[in-house]
């Protein structure tokens, strides 16, 4: 039994870590329009208004119980509606019960908490630094990798964790959508709920434990390097 | 090649800008005017970092932007030197210069070394501009807008957030600058002392729209900043001889001469001269004084504000003016009259040191 | 300034009036509460409604999954009746002591469910993609599952738990599963064509045995509502509701239909 748990362990880091790279690719350009407000004009309101829409789309998983969530996804999902259907036709099997229906689910739910702190970091910047940039010869991209990625880099790597350590934690959405799948969807959060449920408290405990304790050494770490930050340099 | 801007544009708020300009190659243009006249805006649109439509924007024969173009500001070749620190706080002197060097427009320019040895800054390399003075900060700016091999600079007030010290510092280094390059350099300021040291062509600007186009020389005497205490004029004269006896140098200013401190000047060189008007003063007799140079001139003008204890009065020498700064009490006892010959005693001659254009 | 009388008066009223809603409903001989769990409830609000009618006692029914309801007892909530979804719970609750009565008072019926799809004996053993059951490890009606499949060896392409019947259940309605081993209740519940159900014979599996406890302290009412439950007109309902009231071995599986 000690090895499904070591199973589900494998299956939540990885569930976490392809999260967070879905995170950073599609997050990213998100939270930097988001971040670029531009002044009032004529051109710019369709696009303030836009963002003003999407702000707090991007929130809403930090407030709605994940059982929403989870369960306009299993509607999703289903064959009988758009997303499944696609999915079915092109894949030939269900987003329900799969690993990358969790992936999807795990990413909208930590959405914001990638977001957010990034996006703080980008409107902290001072525009002038990209200015020179572009003046230098540097193109949009370029701008973004040699300049804008080391000088954010506290926003990145607080996003990072934070997404990360989120969906290890995540529960209520792979209950719904999961299926309990133990190669494939049965995280550790729900191997846990399991033994609860089975009465097996001693296996219980040393899950329980075992995250609590994790979740707060990924915290202290970020704290304290967070720390060691402000006293060194005084980028943002 | 030159730089050309049209551009209207209407805001809310009643900020206006109407501008039809060129900028001529190869020379030092400053634009010329006060907080809020619209400087800055010009120099945003020109280098594409502001993006308005309905203007036209164009260097030589590219067009920049116009109703159908918009060429980004990465793709212009500008070198843009902005008021406030634009150094990457997280790269070295070092870092800065390579990151415009990395990017650098092929063919020609000065080299990394060639710009280490005008602004001296080969002591500097490894620091972080954290610790870098402001003066040491912009330096670097400049040396870092150059190294991208522009084929134009743009300077946003460069020196505004210096003190005198600094400014003076620094002044130097502008002009080699200019001497060595052979782009065209847009010089934005407020400051007139600044334009009088640097300028080959000066731009008025008032409220969004250009009120004057004078070579610096006209603009120095000329203009509603002549009151302020630091006016001056400008004008050029050729070296003739050196008088080793006295350490002086001769020069040639119409048809009379001036004599200034030696330095190293070379026998018919062209040179500006700046004369502060708080240094002039006049008279109707040559006297013995000690004063040196002494300059028979023709009083063109006379501004008396009504108020205060200054007026201006401006000379005519040849085809040059000189300005002097007098009480207006000596005003009202020696009734001055335009037209009248008068001798302009001299008392501090600045040299600038720049060629004529 | 009212005379003396008048005062006593009012003061009777109010306290007449406050009293009563200060004392405890359970002091009153005629109140039940009663925990069942979810799966049951429905049928359980039937039985309850009966037995106000003819008793004239208040019932108060809470539904929860029979874990929690166990958890709550063992933390001392005040039910006097536990609906169960299992029997293991039950009888944990009798050996620590909870319990006064535990008594069988119904079993779970699974059947196979292909929404769209004709459902028969064939169908299942033949069935070869996404099959959805209730988790054996802890539920019920997830044993029984299990059990069933091994007998008919189903070969499907992958098993997917529901953490309790009921998301199992919901697995198959919204489509992301082709078909589950389902509850009969809740396939009665929804009115589900009968072509696209088979009831499973209940030799397939060890009985799903849905057992009651009257707690400790229960009030003296409780035994009448046990005794109301087996009664032959509630038994009919139980049945019609999904379940089988005697034992398995002796029914068939249509019979368990009526």
């Amino acid at each position: 039994m000690m090895d499904s748990d070591l199973v589900s362990l494998w299956l939540t880091l990885k569930l976490a870590g392809v999260t967070t790279l879905v995170l950073i690719v599609l997050g990213t350009p998100l939270a930097w329009w988001l971040s670029q407000r531009s002044r009032a004009s004529e051109r710019s309101w369709l696009s303030n208004t836009l963002k003003n829409i999407v702000e707090p789309l991007v929130a809403l998983p930090i407030v709605l119980p994940p059982t929403v969530v989870g369960f306009y996804l299993l509607l999703a999902f289903s064959p009988d509606n758009l997303p499944g259907e696609l999915w079915q036709s092109a894949t030939g099997t269900t987003l329900a019960f799969s690993f990358y229906g969790l992936v999807v689910g795990s990413a909208i739910y930590s959405l914001p908490f990638y977001v957010q702190p990034l996006q703080v970091s980008f409107s902290a910047l001072q525009r002038e630094l990209i200015e020179a940039a572009a003046t230098l010869g540097a193109s949009p991209l370029d701008r973004f990798f040699s300049l804008i990625v080391p000088l954010c880099r506290r926003g990145f790597i607080i996003a990072i964790c934070l997404s990360f350590a989120h969906t290890v934690g995540e529960f209520g959405i792979v209950l719904m959508i999961g299926g309990n799948l133990p190669d494939e969807t049965r995280v550790l959060s729900i191997a846990l709920f399991d033994h609860v449920e089975a009465l097996d408290y001693g296996k219980a405990h040393i899950l329980a434990g075992g995250l609590l304790g994790f979740s707060f050494v990924t915290l202290f770490l970020l704290y304290a390097v967070d720390r060691r930050w402000q006293h060194g340099t005084r980028t943002t | 090649m030159s730089l050309s801007i049209q551009a209207r544009v209407e805001r809310e708020g009643g900020f206006e800008l109407d501008v039809n300009v060129t900028f001529p190659d190869r020379q030092v243009s400053a634009l010329f005017g006060a907080s809020g006249s619209g400087k800055s805006t010009i120099l945003r649109l020109l280098a594409g970092l502001d993006h308005i439509p309905g203007i036209r924007v164009s260097f030589g024969d590219t067009v920049w932007q116009d109703t159908k173009t918009f060429v980004p500001p990465n793709q212009r070749h500008i070198g843009y030197v902005f008021q406030h620190l634009n150094l990457f706080p997280h790269l070295s002197v070092s870092g800065n210069l390579d990151y415009a060097e990395a990017r650098r427009q092929s063919g020609g320019g000065l080299s990394r070394q060639d710009l280490l040895d005008i602004l001296n800054l080969s002591n500097l390399l490894e620091k972080l501009p954290g610790q870098l003075s402001g003066g040491e900060q912009q330096r670097v700016a400049i040396a870092r807008a150059l190294l991208s091999n522009p084929d134009l600079i743009v300077m946003d007030e460069p020196l505004g957030s210096l003190d005198q010290a600094a400014k003076n510092r620094i002044l130097p280094y502008l002009q080699r600058l200019h001497r060595s390059l052979e782009i065209p350099i847009i010089y934005v300021s407020h400051v007139v002392d600044e334009i009088l040291y640097l300028a080959d062509t000066v731009f008025e600007i008032s409220a969004g729209k250009i009120t004057g186009e004078n070579s610096v020389i006209d603009f120095s005497v000329s203009g509603t900043h002549i009151n302020q205490p630091e006016a001056a004029a400008i004008v050029s004269c050729r070296v003739r001889s050196e008088n080793e006896q006295h350490s002086l140098t001769e020069l040639q200013f119409e048809d009379t001469q001036l004599l200034v401190s030696a330095g190293q000047l070379i026998n018919g060189e062209s040179v500006r001269v700046k004369i502060p008007a708080r240094d002039v003063s006049l008279s109707r007799k040559r006297n013995e004084s000690s004063i040196i140079n002494v300059i028979a001139t023709t009083i063109e003008h006379i501004h008396d504000p009504g108020t205060g204890a200054s007026a201006v009065v401006k000379l005519k020498c040849g085809n040059q003016f000189l300005l002097a700064l007098i009480t207006r009490k000596s005003l009202q006892e020696l009734h001055f009259e335009i037209g009248e010959p008068i001798f302009a005693q001299i008392k501090g001659v600045a040299l600038m040191t720049q060629h004529d254009s | 300034m009212t005379s003396s009388n008048g005062w006593v008066r009012r003061k009777v009223l109010v306290a007449g009036v406050l009293i009563p809603l200060f004392v405890h409903s359970s002091c009153y001989a005629d109140h039940l509460r009663i925990g069942v769990a979810s799966n049951f409830r429905s049928t359980l609000e039937k039985i309850a409604t009966g037995f106000e009618l003819t008793h004239n006692t208040t019932v108060e029914v809470s539904a929860a999954s029979t874990g929690a309801l166990f958890a709550q007892v063992k933390s001392g909530a005040p039910f006097d009746i536990l609906f169960a979804a299992d029997s293991v719970r039950p009888a944990l609750l009798e050996s620590d002591g909870h319990t006064r009565l535990r008594r069988t008072y119904a079993y779970g019926q699974l059947v196979f469910w292909t929404p769209g799809k004709p459902a028969n004996e064939t169908s299942l053993k033949q069935y070869k993609r996404t099959m959805a059951i209730a988790n054996p490890r802890h539920a019920p009606y997830g044993k029984a599952a299990a059990d069933t499949l091994k007998i008919m060896q189903v070969k499907s392409d992958r098993v997917v738990y529901g953490t309790n019947i009921a998301q199992a259940f919901n697995f198959v309605r919204t489509g992301n599963a082709p078909a589950g081993l389902v509850a009969l209740s809740q396939i009665k519940h929804l009115d589900v064509p009968a072509v696209e159900f088979w009831v499973v014979p209940p030799q397939s599996y060890a009985p799903i045995e849905q057992q009651l406890v009257v707690l400790k302290d229960a009030s003296v009412k409780a035994e009448l509502f046990v005794a109301y439950t087996f009664d032959p007109d509630t038994t009919r309902l139980i049945e019609k509701s999904g379940y089988l009231v005697s034992d398995t071995s002796n029914q068939t599986g249509t019979g368990a239909e009526r």
